[in-house]
């Protein structure tokens, strides 16, 4: 029930964007971008890793690729992607001696889909604005519910609560 | 497909030269059986399994590319 740490809001995320930290980041990525380009090579796969920053989050895409290798590195939905994040972020952390925060993305496969949860997370507040009564959003990883809870702050009259143990957490959206 | 299974286990521990990866063939496809120094055991599985769980999930997409199955085996 209660407020999560991770639900910072936009100005702090903002904040850190511009962080003095952001060389370090910028090494990061290009550590992932090694990794991803590495596992890509012995996996016979012909693409590129394209490392840049986002959110505060290391984010490699990988474009470039054939169609169907693109579909295969995406995966069941994106389990394939998931364990190559989960790898690049495991083995380039210990490398690095850091813990992090990474995203690696298929020709913007995630940030798409980001884009659509940002989207529906605000048609849901206008509705709870709207209605003033709570609604549930589909059980969700930290990230996404992190994104979630962001746009909510930006709302006055509203706020948001992750409820349920993971992997079956979600967000509740109520007015205040 | 061997040298992938070896980059990912290569990445992951402290101790490489204790690594072997050995390659058989059944009908379904390669089977790799993965051995690692026993401190390094924690590394490759993983919190729950989730590391062993992705080096499976990548190593069967490079196979399905290839158009077979492939199985990876942690050993201790």
């Amino acid at each position: 029930m209660e407020r999560e740490p991770e639900s910072t809001g936009a100005v702090g995320e903002d904040r850190r964007d511009r962080d003095p930290d952001a060389p370090e980041l910028e090494e990061q990525a290009d550590a992932i971008a090694d990794f991803v380009e590495e596992l890509l090579e012995r996996m016979g796969i012909d693409a590129i890793a394209e490392p840049t920053t986002h959110r505060g989050h290391v984010y490699v895409d990988i474009v470039d690729g054939p169609d169907d290798d693109m579909a295969l590195l995406i995966g069941r939905h994106g389990q394939t992607l998931d364990a190559i994040q989960e790898l690049a972020r495991t083995s380039v952390g210990r490398r690095l001696d850091d813990r992090i925060r990474v995203l690696v993305d298929v020709g913007d496969y995630r940030k798409r889909a980001e884009e659509r949860l940002v989207e529906q997370a605000r048609e849901i507040a206008e509705r709870v604005q709207r209605t003033g009564e709570e609604e549930q959003l589909d059980p969700m990883n930290a990230y996404e519910r992190k994104l979630v809870h962001d746009v909510i702050a930006e709302f006055d009259t509203l706020e948001s609560v992750s409820e349920g143990a993971d992997p079956d957490r979600f967000v509740v959206v109520r007015p205040l | 497909m061997k040298d992938l299974v070896e980059f990912l286990v290569l990445e992951l521990v402290d101790e490489p030269d204790a690594v072997t990866v050995e390659e058989s063939f059944d009908d379904r496809g390669p089977r790799y059986r993965v051995r690692v120094a026993p401190e390094d055991m924690g590394k490759v599985i993983g919190r729950g399994g989730r590391t062993a769980k992705a080096i499976r999930t990548v190593v069967r997409a490079a196979a399905q590319r290839q158009g077979h199955g492939a199985m990876v085996d942690i050993e201790d």
